[in-house]
C-alpha cells in the first residue's frame, strides 16, 4: 500500500473547477450557437467537417471514463497484458470500421445513421433493430458517464454521488442542447487536448513518485506468474478474446462512430479514423499500466472495488495542482463521450423515429425535428441519471450489448455490398441470433456435453466469420474467405470441447454465427438485386435552410425539401 | 519482462499520446486558420 495520504479538494475548489470546465465548454459551444439551427447541422455538421476536430471528436467520443477504468481494472486483474487485451483492442474497433465507413459514405454520402441507411436499404423493421439497440448502448453509455462522475466528484469532494451525477449531467446538458452535434465535436477537440494534456503529464508523475522502476523489482512478487507474462492466456480468453468478437460490433452498431463518419468529410475518413485509432489505444493502454503499478505496489482499493484504483492512485500520488488536473481529465473524458451519446440519440428520434417513421421523409418538418432532437436530450438525461443511482455493473451491461449488437454485424455490413440481402433474411437471421445469444449468455441451461460441443462448433463458425469480415474490409471477398476458412481450420481443435466455459465469449460468437449462417441461406438463392443507387436518393437532408447550411446549398443546390430534394443527393456517388 | 523493458512499456503511451496531441492541435489550427481566411464557420 502506499505511504501518501489521499488528497480531497474542498467544496469551492470542486465547484470552480466544474464551473469553469463547463462554462468554458458552454462557451465554446455558445460562440457557434445559431438563433435558428439547421436540423442535419444539428446532426451531422453538414457532412463536411475537416481532419482536425473530426480525428479530435472520434477520440474523444471513443475515450470515456469507464474505458479508462476498466483498463485499468484490466491491468490490475491480468497484470501486464491487461491494458493491452483492453485498449488494443478497443483502438482496432475505430480501425477495421474505417473501410466499412468509406463503402458506407460512398452509398450513402448525406445519411444521419446507419439505421437510416438501413429504411433505405431494406425497410422498417431492420431499421428499427438497429436503431433501438443504438439508443439502448447510448443509453448505457450515457448512464455509466454519469456514474463515473457522481463516483469521481463523491471521491475527491464534500459533495454527494448524487450531487456529481446530476453537475455532471446538468453540465453535459448546458452545452450540447441547443446546437446539438456541431457543439459536441468542437467540444471534444478542447476535451480531448485536455485529456491528452494531463495524461502525459500524470503517468510519469505517478510513475516516479510511486517509485517505479525500482518497484518493478520491490513488487514483482505481488503478481501471479499469469501477471507476469506479456502473453498471458488468462488475460487473452478473459479480457482480449470477448473485445475482439466485439471489434465490429461495437463499430457497426454505435451510433456515435456512424455519426461522425456521415459528419467528415469524406476524403478525411482515412486518417481521422487512423488518428482516432492510435490516440485511444495510447491513452486508455497508458491510463491502464495504473491499473498494473497498482498491481506491483499492492494497491489494495477501497472495498475492493478496482472503480477506485485510478482515482485512489491519482489522490495518493498527485499533489493538489495535479490532482486538479486529473479531475479534469475524467470529467473531460466522460462528457466528451456523454455529449456525443445525447447527439447520437437525439439524431436516432430525430432522423429515423420522427424523420422516417412518423412524418415520413418527404413532411418531415426541420423544426419539429430540432424540437424532437432537444427533448430527446431532455428525456435521456433524465433517464440516464435515474438509472445511474441503480448503480449497475458498467462492464458486464457493456460486453451484453457489444455481444447483442454482433447478431447484427454479418446482416448490416452484407446489406452494404450484397445485392441479394433482404429486409425478411435481415431481420429473421437477427432476431434468431438473439434467440440463441439470451440463453448461452445467462446459462439458461449447462453448456455441457452434446450442447456444449454444438456451441463450440457454432463458435469456431463465429471465429471464422469475424476474421473474414475484418480481411474483408481491407482486402476483399476472395481473401476473407481464405481467411475464414483458415481461422476455422486452425481454431478448431482449440475451440471444440473447451471454448463453452467461458458463456461470454461463447455468446458472443455464436449470435455472430447464427445470423451469419441464417442470412446467407435465406439470401443465397434469392431473386433479389438490389439497386445500392436508390440509398443515395432515399437518404439525405431534411433541412433545406441554405443560409444555415452552406454544405447543403453547395450539394443539393436548389433543392426543395422532403424527397424531391434527395434526387441531388447522388451526386457524389462513386458507382 | 525486464525493469527497463517494462520501464519503456510504461513511459512509451505518453510520448505516443503527446505526439497525437500535436498532430490533431496542428490539424484544428490550420482547419481554423483556413476559415477565417474563406470568411467560414469551422464547424
Amino acid at each position: 500500500m502506499n505511504e501518501s495520504s489521499a488528497v480531497q479538494f474542498g467544496a469551492i475548489t470542486v465547484v470552480l473547477l466544474l464551473v469553469a470546465f463547463y462554462g468554458g465548454t458552454y462557451l465554446v459551444s455558445h460562440r457557434i450557437r445559431k438563433k435558428k439551427e439547421n436540423a442535419d447541422q444539428y446532426m451531422t455538421a453538414g457532412n463536411k467537417i475537416g481532419f482536425g476536430i473530426s480525428a479530435a471528436s472520434m477520440t474523444a467520443t471513443w475515450i470515456w471514463a469507464s474505458s479508462m477504468y476498466a483498463s485499468a481494472e484490466a491491468g490490475y486483474t491480468y497484470g501486464i497484458s491487461g491494458p493491452i487485451h483492453y485498449g488494443l483492442w478497443g483502438a482496432l474497433m475505430i480501425l477495421f470500421i474505417y473501410p466499412f465507413g468509406k463503402r458506407i459514405r460512398a452509398v450513402a454520402p448525406k445519411a444521419h445513421s446507419i439505421a437510416e441507411v438501413m429504411h433505405a436499404r431494406h425497410g422498417r423493421s431492420s431499421q428499427l433493430m438497429l436503431a433501438g439497440s443504438n439508443v439502448v448502448g447510448s443509453l448505457i453509455s450515457l448512464m455509466s458517464n454519469f456514474i463515473a462522475g457522481g463516483v469521481l466528484i463523491a471521491m475527491l469532494s464534500p459533495f454527494t454521488f448524487i450531487q456529481g451525477v446530476l453537475t455532471v449531467a446538468a453540465g453535459v446538458l448546458l452545452y450540447t442542447l441547443w446546437s446539438g452535434f456541431r457543439a459536441s465535436v468542437l467540444t471534444d477537440f478542447i476535451q480531448v487536448m485536455a485529456m491528452f494534456g494531463a495524461v502525459a503529464v500524470i503517468i510519469p508523475f505517478i510513475f516516479f513518485a510511486a517509485d517505479f522502476p525500482a518497484a518493478f523489482e520491490t513488487g514483482a512478487q505481488n503478481l501471479t506468474s499469469e501477471q507476469q507474462s506479456f502473453f498471458s492466456s488468462e488475460a487473452f480468453l478473459n479480457q482480449g478474446a470477448p473485445y475482439i468478437a466485439a471489434v465490429l460490433a461495437y463499430a457497426i452498431g454505435n451510433q456515435t462512430i456512424a455519426q461522425r463518419l456521415f459528419a467528415v468529410r469524406e476524403d478525411l475518413i482515412k486518417p481521422t479514423f487512423i488518428t482516432a485509432t492510435i490516440g485511444y489505444g495510447a491513452m486508455v493502454i497508458g491510463v491502464g499500466m495504473f491499473g498494473v503499478m497498482a498491481l506491483y505496489l499492492g494497491f489494495e482499493p477501497t472495498g475492493g472495488d478496482v472503480n477506485n484504483i485510478i482515482p485512489e492512485l491519482a489522490a495518493s500520488y498527485l499533489p493538489a495542482v495535479l490532482l486538479a488536473v486529473f479531475f479534469v481529465m475524467i470529467i473531460g473524458a466522460l462528457s466528451s463521450t456523454a455529449d456525443s451519446d445525447l447527439s447520437a440519440m437525439s439524431s436516432i428520434m430525430m432522423a429515423d423515429v420522427y424523420g422516417q417513421n412518423v412524418a415520413g421523409k418527404a413532411k418531415a418538418n426541420p423544426r419539429t425535428m430540432l424540437l424532437v432532437g432537444r427533448v430527446t436530450m431532455l428525456l435521456a438525461t433524465a433517464a440516464a441519471v435515474s438509472f445511474a443511482s441503480l448503480q449497475l455493473s458498467i462492464l458486464d451491461l457493456l460486453v451484453f450489448v457489444g455481444a447483442l449488437w454482433g447478431a447484427l454485424v454479418f446482416p448490416v455490413l452484407a446489406s452494404f455490398y450484397w445485392k441479394k440481402v433482404t429486409n425478411k433474411a435481415f431481420t429473421v437471421s437477427v432476431l434468431a441470433a438473439l434467440a440463441c445469444f439470451v440463453p448461452v449468455r445467462f446459462e439458461w441451461f449447462p453448456l455441457t456435453g452434446v450442447v456444449g460441443i454444438i456451441v463450440d462448433l457454432f463458435s469456431v463458425v463465429g471465429i471464422a466469420v469475424i476474421l473474414g469480415l475484418m480481411c474483408f474490409g481491407f482486402f476483399g471477398v476472395k481473401v476473407a474467405k481464405v481467411v475464414a476458412v483458415i481461422a476455422a481450420v486452425v481454431s478448431a481443435p482449440f475451440v471444440i470441447g473447451f471454448l463453452h466455459d467461458y458463456a461470454t465469449l461463447s455468446a458472443s460468437l455464436l449470435a455472430y454465427a447464427v445470423s451469419t449462417i441464417v442470412c446467407w441461406a435465406m439470401s443465397v438463392r434469392g431473386s433479389a438485386e438490389f439497386d445500392f443507387a436508390l440509398i443515395a436518393q432515399r437518404t439525405g437532408d431534411f433541412d433545406d435552410d441554405a443560409a444555415a447550411s452552406p454544405a447543403a446549398s453547395s450539394s443539393t443546390a436548389g433543392a426543395a425539401p422532403g424527397s424531391a430534394s434527395h434526387e441531388s443527393t447522388t451526386v457524389g456517388d462513386p458507382r | 519482462m525486464s525493469t527497463l523493458a517494462m520501464t519503456l512499456y510504461t513511459l512509451m503511451w505518453p510520448l505516443i499520446v503527446l505526439a497525437v496531441m500535436a498532430v490533431i492541435g496542428y490539424a484544428f489550427f490550420a482547419d481554423w486558420k483556413k476559415a477565417r481566411e474563406t470568411g467560414q464557420d469551422i464547424i
